[in-house]
């Protein structure tokens, strides 16, 4: 059978495919989640991923560069998908979501931490809603039943007719703790599952160009007094900004850890070697091996 | 050999012209032939007779030699290709050197190519005479040269054919070294559900085979592996083969498959028809000799997954590198088969385009129970089972604009198929072949036609030519469009489509006979030296072709081929020494100035330049030269010559055809 390998594209969405006689693999991009990152670029076994630069136009922004899927290269490992801080990536097999890597134990999930108490929020507060850039968050309230009036009351929290339900779409979460910070009663917590540091060098950095702070999906960039600056908390070190930045330099990003559900696994090592950089994943590889050093001593029950 | 008793300084040649029944004596005057050589000089003998070949004639040339004491002999007859060595024997059963013969083309030259024209043609026989006969007054004694055997042997190939020359060869006690390209031996055989006209269930019949080859003591299997050069001749042939790397070591593996089951990673597997996948590490099907696993590191992503569940067994080396390893042999057995001709440049079928187009290869793997699609047949537009197929025959072969020449087992392998379904489905399914000509020559092939007619499948006369196939949109139901022989259209909507596309050589084949230096045949097979008498040798003494290799046949014929190559290739092992002709390049070290034009015009890498005793000159390795004679042509010193065709020789030949005295 000639292969057959198709390619759709439109504004909303990109989607290739791969159809065998018995199986059909399908990958798609959500463009609207899609940030133009170049975290699955550089996570990609197949170097199937290409990042293609959009002209300005007539805006005075400019857009995030355009994701392209090789798709005669694409395997439909999802490890894109996976590794997606937006979760824009979406493979199918047979029209059936799937992450067949993940599925194998062949590689881990991100944490998506966002820990949020609900109970201590203030009556008819949107603010989280309504400050997180990527619409993660909804939120609806709903009448307490008088048990619950009740159960608040044992635990001596202020009288309230309803209770916030927040629903966090941990799928599209990056962790970019906006509503951490916004929160008036401080009832929510984030762990952010990249880790990094971002510096401006101011001295390289071009007067007037914005481009950074244009593409930033979590609004970590700001200009004051026609400079660019780093709110370091929001950052989530997608590596957005690095991608338009028209001077290398000026802009330094780097992560240096991620947070993942365990995993033991040569691919995630190289994820970690290309996201990271060799000292992120010496420093995994090390933790795992004073580990095993753990569990073997343990295991040889030697007298103490 | 026997000393040569006669005196050679004074030639006294005895010509013998044959009659060939009416092959020549029709055409050629054959006595006034006679007459003419008593007038040439140093001709001491001459006369006609019906056959020299004969043993009446043989006689007669061993007694004339005696009688007569001649010492050259001249056969006006065919082509020294044919009877030379017959009538080298002759003479030399009269204590005669077999190379004081000399042959006079007058039948393949003269007799056949000029009936029209007997007079011109009396004339060109008496010059090829002179010609014949100036030659061989300067014919010396020449001694034969013999060569070495290495008792090893080479099979190139494991399908079915190269599995049975194995077998064979190894049982006689000759240590077998098959070369296999692929994963597993087992070759297109091992990709079929059933063989035709038994129905067997083709597996179970060959992997038996295959078992015994993965163990027997004597052959050794270098699979998934290419060959790269070959150096050598008969009786030495040096072997280069490189050895890919399957990252599995193979002494390790256990075949149990823990690892395929915690691979991540699918892709289409090509063993399928790429219809259905594989894992990265995986074997391509579960009978595979030798049953060692396999890693793609294009679609690996070195996760490691299957260096756990291997554990302590420690198969898996991810470092693993190619390695090249070098076989001596003394024979070889190319069996590399065929390969099916992809139609999708075919525009009329629509292959590639249309869903529900198949090629016959693709059906295999459908009706295969262990197939990607669990012995299921479905259309690939909406996995339902077709309740009609069309199956289209001679696609691509017997078209003089594609392949001349037809594939020669289609017509049997649709009857298969068509019989298979029909009586799986019976009444749920109508079948129509679209035939040009049944061919069920061979045993019960024709009984086999005969019950795929009476089950009900309907079979559809139609040209070659105007066939196309259209799709309705739709359903993706396809309407197969034909003409009768009398010109009538012919049209049928059916639910899918079954190729039978062309079988053509493979994409190494032509690299292969470069490497082996045999000739390709028209169709791009190997060529036979002999279609005919000689089917399984080639020009190259010493290199057998067995199988689909040379020419396309089914499985009976090519284990019979398989058997029949190693009975050639025994031949050549069992004996203690191979005799070559002693007529290959001499090299006269004092004349030659070492300039190296002979090595570059030499097509055989036979002769080099070395060091002898402080002087560069050319030296010629003896199995390697074929004696054509280009080096001594060229040779501008005129160091090279080639015995029995030297300067001297050939100028009195030249003259003679011009008509000089000597």
């Amino acid at each position: 059978m000639p292969m057959k390998h198709f390619k759709e594209e439109s504004i909303d969405k990109l989607t290739i495919s791969q159809i065998l006689y018995t199986k059909q693999y399908g990958l798609t991009v959500d463009r609207n989640l899609c940030k133009g990152c170049v975290v699955c670029k550089l996570v990609c076994p197949r170097e199937a991923i290409t990042l293609v630069s959009i002209p300005k136009g007539s805006s005075d922004r400019i857009p995030p560069p355009s994701v392209d899927i090789d798709e005669n290269k694409c395997d439909f490992h999802a490890i894109c998908a996976v590794t997606c801080p937006f979760g824009a990536i979406q493979v199918t097999v047979n029209n059936e979501a799937k992450l067949p890597t993940v599925e194998k134990d062949a590689y881990p999930t991100l944490i998506r931490d966002i820990q949020i108490d609900s109970e201590r929020c203030q009556p008819d507060c949107k603010i989280c809603e309504d400050k997180c850039p990527l619409n993660a968050i909804s939120i609806h309230f709903e009448t307490l039943t008088n048990e619950e009036k009740v159960a608040r009351k044992e635990k001596n929290l202020p009288a309230t007719s309803k209770k916030t339900v927040i629903d966090v779409n941990k799928k599209i979460c990056a962790a970019c703790r906006l509503c951490e910070a916004f929160c008036p009663e401080k009832v929510i917590k984030v762990t952010k599952f990249f880790d990094g540091s971002i510096k401006i060098n101011q001295k390289l950095c071009p007067q007037g160009c914005h481009n950074c702070i244009d593409v930033c999906p979590v609004d970590a960039l700001y200009l004051d007094n026609n400079r660019v600056h780093v709110n370091d908390m929001f950052c989530i070190y997608c590596g957005a900004c690095s991608n338009v930045c028209p001077k290398p330099q000026a802009l330094e990003l780097s992560r240096t850890s991620i947070r993942h559900t365990p995993i033991k696994s040569g691919t995630w090592n190289k994820t970690l070697e290309k996201l990271t950089s060799t000292s992120g994943l010496n420093k995994e590889l090390g933790a795992k091996r004073v580990d095993k050093i753990k569990t073997l001593v343990k295991s040889l029950n030697l007298p103490r | 050999m026997s000393k040569n008793k006669l005196p050679l300084d004074s030639p006294k040649i005895g010509v013998f012209v044959c009659q060939c029944g009416s092959n020549i004596s029709s055409v050629i005057d054959v006595e006034d032939l006679t007459r003419f050589s008593k007038t040439l000089p140093n001709v001491a003998f001459a006369e006609n007779m019906n056959y020299p070949c004969d043993r009446n004639g043989q006689q007669k040339i061993v007694e004339a030699i005696k009688r007569y004491r001649l010492n050259r002999v001249i056969v006006a007859g065919c082509s020294p290709r044919l009877y030379e060595p017959t009538f080298q024997s002759c003479i030399s059963k009269a204590d005669l050197n077999p190379w004081l013969f000399e042959m006079a083309n007058i039948r393949e030259a003269v007799s056949w190519c000029h009936k029209d024209t007997p007079l011109e043609a009396a004339d060109k026989a008496k010059d090829i005479l002179r010609m014949a006969v100036a030659k061989a007054r300067l014919l010396e004694p020449l001694e034969p040269i013999n060569l070495s055997i290495n008792k090893n042997v080479m099979v190139i190939g494991g399908g079915i054919a190269g599995i049975n020359t194995s077998l064979d060869l190894a049982n006689m006690g000759y240590k077998v070294f098959v070369v296999e390209k692929t994963e597993s031996i087992g070759g297109k055989m091992a990709q079929l559900d059933k063989t035709f006209p038994t129905l067997d269930c083709s597996i179970c019949i060959e992997g038996p085979k295959m078992v015994d080859v993965g163990r027997h003591k004597n052959i050794e299997i270098i699979s998934f592996a290419d060959i790269l050069k070959v150096d050598g001749n008969v009786g030495n042939f040096k072997v280069t083969i490189r050895r890919n790397p399957r990252y599995i070591i193979a002494k390790n593996c256990t075949g149990c498959g823990e690892c395929r089951d915690a691979c991540p990673i699918e892709y289409p597997n090509t063993w399928d028809m790429n219809m259905g996948v594989r894992k990265a590490i995986s074997v391509p099907f579960d009978q595979a000799v030798p049953l060692v696993y396999t890693i793609n590191k294009d679609h690996c992503i070195e996760c490691y997954k299957c260096v756990d569940a291997c554990g302590a067994r420690n198969a898996i080396d991810f470092d693993q590198k190619s390695e090249e390893i070098e076989v001596k042999v003394g024979a070889i057995v190319v069996s590399i088969g065929y390969e099916m001709h992809d139609p999708v440049d075919m525009d009329e079928y629509g292959y590639g385009k249309y869903d529900n187009v198949v090629t016959a290869m693709e059906l295999e793997r459908l009706l295969l129970a262990a197939g990607p699609t669990g012995g299921k047949t479905v259309r690939a537009s909406d996995g339902h089972k077709p309740h009609s197929i069309a199956f289209i025959q001679c696609v691509g072969s017997r078209d003089i604009n594609k392949y001349e020449y037809c594939s020669g087992f289609c017509c049997m392998y649709t009857l298969k198929h068509a019989v298979m379904l029909k009586e799986k489905y019976k009444d749920d399914i109508v079948l129509h072949v679209f035939y040009t000509d049944m061919r069920s020559n061979f045993k019960g092939y024709e009984e086999f036609f005969n019950r795929a007619q009476k089950s009900g499948i309907k079979f559809i006369r139609v040209k070659l030519e105007n066939r196309f196939i259209t799709e309705d949109s739709t359903t993706k139901n396809l309407t197969v469009h034909a003409e009768t022989e009398d010109g009538k259209p012919v049209q049928q909507e059916v639910e899918m489509v079954v190729l039978a596309n062309a079988a053509v050589p493979t994409s190494k084949t032509a690299e292969l006979a470069k490497m082996l230096n045999i000739p390709l045949s028209k169709g791009g097979f190997f060529a036979e030296c002999q279609p005919k008498i000689r089917p399984m040798d080639t020009d190259v003494p010493g290199v057998f072709v067995a199988g689909a290799c040379h020419g396309l046949i089914d499985i009976p014929y090519s284990v019979s081929q398989g058997s029949g190559a190693a009975a050639e290739a025994a031949a050549v092992l069992s004996k203690s020494s191979w005799t070559i002709e002693p007529i290959i390049a001499k090299v006269n070290e004092d004349l030659c100035s070492g300039c190296k034009v002979c090595t570059s015009v030499c097509g055989y890498n036979a002769i080099n330049i070395e060091k002898i005793d402080d002087k560069e000159a050319a030296r010629v390795t003896v199995g390697l030269c074929r004696g054509c004679g280009i080096c001594g042509a060229a040779c501008p010193t005129g160091a090279i010559t080639m015995p029995n065709y030297t300067d001297k020789q050939m100028i009195a030949q030249v003259r003679a055809a011009l008509g000089e005295k000597n």
